[in-house]
């Protein structure tokens, strides 16, 4: 494929104090079958909703607390390299933290493909780029005073059948303090004073001032959070609770599973049955004459 | 009602308001194996009493937060921070010159790529799209613009069905498929319901923002989605070849 990109690490994650540097190694494989021209750049973004999806800054919007540069003596931040096919190269990037400064920095490590491309007639060209993100907690302290707040915590349905569809458990996660920290919990289900199930929350990074969807940890899976029937009917309480370095107190819900549709079915089937009683009953004997 | 019918109903309901829970105990299984096991003996996660609250991780060697208090950087180590190891994040396009050969008013003319990504365990991805600017002449002098839809209410951040050759302009259309190109729609049915939805591009020069045209919240291992271009041109289009460029970039979600 023309343009056929792997960048490891895909994240960086870092709680560093500041007017310090620290280097982080990347490297780039180029997995096609020709060479391709790379520029590296740094480019700021923000949270966008609460999926883990960010939007990129303009300039004005950017808050300067970050230099970057390369140690490379072939590869410079901006300045076009060239990866001959199936190889890797290694970039590794500087990061520094402006004295006197506080908060978080969000930025990804791009590289953007420079290959010129060429149309026959009227056409579209097409150029790639990857990313790897970098967000950067610069404080003096380490031990963050972090503050979190559990949002919207619910169940779909609140009453369910013990059958058919699963309950699924949603809620948001509110980070009210200025650096970033992943959703470390779970979910315990109880009933009857009992632990019915737990559910691992996946550890999502919530960004500053920001709100995260939760989602589980299932093996190395991330999914909705969720309980798969068949249920045993009763009154149930599902409890978030988060660890307590972020500073906030469990939430607790209660939903309801009742053998709706089998009582319906039930309730059917005995009126069914009166009816008949009744019209038998109510049914005159027969006379024979002879 | 018969007395034994009253009767068994009554048990039922009381078996509601008792609260009776079966008993579980813990089970694993995998294809080649199923231990059932009666009592829970050791697990990782986070664990509460009255007084402490703990998260660990057992079984692997030397998990834990490792601090450089002299230059005043933290490190956590373990498996729930181990997701990137797996397999890299990844992302290639199929073909890079995508030719609609000489156009023809009122009939659209399509063409098609594939994207394919990796993402490891531990993050989604989303992949964003835009235009430098729409199909213009290589002069400068006309361009072709973007798509509005059948119906007029397409833009770079909805898609809207566009079927009808009166309809003139240019756009795009992503489908999640497999590795024989049948469509799936996964991290792709948000964005475009079907094959006859369309989208604009975000066009750079208009100040719009690349946008998202697929995505998915978890690890994914070679996903893949066909791209279809679309123009379609009115008679009074000024003849010559028109072209753009078209971005796409592809991200983890953080």
């Amino acid at each position: 494929m023309p343009f056929n990109l792997s960048i490891t690490p895909p994240e960086l994650e870092l709680l560093i104090p500041p007017d310090k540097t620290i280097t982080q190694a990347y490297n780039i494989t180029n997995n096609s079958d020709s060479a391709v021209t790379l520029k590296a750049t740094i480019e700021p973004w923000q949270a966008d909703g609460t999926t883990g999806a960010v939007r990129y800054l303009t300039a004005n919007e950017v808050n300067h607390v970050l230099d970057f540069s390369t140690f490379n003596a072939d590869i410079q931040l901006g300045v076009p390299f060239t990866i001959p096919a199936h190889q890797k190269r290694q970039i590794v990037l500087k990061i520094k933290s402006l004295p006197n400064t506080v908060g978080d920095s969000y930025q990804t490590l791009f590289l953007t493909q420079l290959d010129n491309y060429s149309l026959d007639n009227s056409g579209t060209g097409a150029i790639g780029r990857i990313g790897s993100h970098i967000l950067v907690s610069i404080s003096p302290a380490q031990n963050i005073n972090y503050q979190a707040q559990i949002n919207q915590f619910h169940t779909t349905p609140i009453i369910k059948d013990i059958f058919f569809s699963s309950i699924t458990l949603k809620g948001l996660i509110e980070n009210k303090s200025k650096f970033y920290f992943k959703t470390d919990g779970q979910i315990t289900i109880t009933k009857g004073g009992q632990v019915f199930k737990q559910l691992t929350l996946s550890p999502l990074n919530v960004a500053a001032d920001q709100s995260r969807q939760i989602l589980c940890q299932t093996d190395k899976n991330i999914s909705p959070c969720s309980l798969t029937p068949p249920f045993w009917p009763g009154i149930y309480n599902a409890t978030l609770t988060l660890n307590p370095e972020l500073h906030t107190a469990p939430t607790t819900i209660t939903f309801f599973v009742f053998p709706y549709l089998l009582t319906l079915l039930i309730g059917l089937l005995f009126i069914l049955g009166f009816i008949i009683g009744k019209i038998k009953k109510q049914k005159p004997p027969q006379h024979t004459t002879s | 009602m018969t007395k034994n019918s009253c009767l068994f109903l009554v048990i039922f309901f009381l078996l509601f308001f008792l609260e009776i829970t079966p008993a579980f105990a813990q089970h694993f299984s995998s294809t080649s194996y199923n231990i059932d096991w009666g009592n829970f003996n050791s697990d990782s996660g986070s664990k509460t009493s009255p007084s402490f609250q703990l998260t660990d991780t057992v079984g692997q060697i030397a998990p834990g937060q490792y601090n450089d208090t002299v230059n005043g950087v933290k490190l956590k180590s373990g498996f729930q921070y181990i997701y990137d190891t797996i397999y890299p994040f990844s992302f290639s396009i199929s073909s890079l010159a995508i030719n609609f050969g000489s156009l023809v008013p009122n009939v659209g003319t399509s063409a098609t790529s594939t994207l394919t990504i990796s993402s490891p365990s531990g993050h989604g991805y989303q992949i964003l799209a835009s235009e430098d600017h729409p199909l213009q002449l290589t002069n400068h002098t006309a361009q072709i613009p973007d798509t509005t839809c059948d119906n007029g209410t397409c833009t770079e951040s909805t898609s809207a069905v566009w079927t009808s050759n009166s309809i003139y302009g240019f756009g795009l259309n992503v489908l999640g498929t497999n590795s024989s190109d049948v469509v799936t729609g996964i991290g792709t049915s948000q964005y475009f319901a079907d094959a006859t939805y369309y989208r604009q591009f975000a066009n750079i020069s208009g100040s719009e923002s690349p946008q998202t045209i697929m995505s998915e919240p978890a690890a994914a291992k070679q996903r893949y989605a066909r791209v279809t271009y679309k123009v379609n041109i009115s008679g009074s289009q000024d003849a010559g070849n028109y072209a753009n460029a078209i971005t796409y970039t592809a991200v983890p979600n953080y």
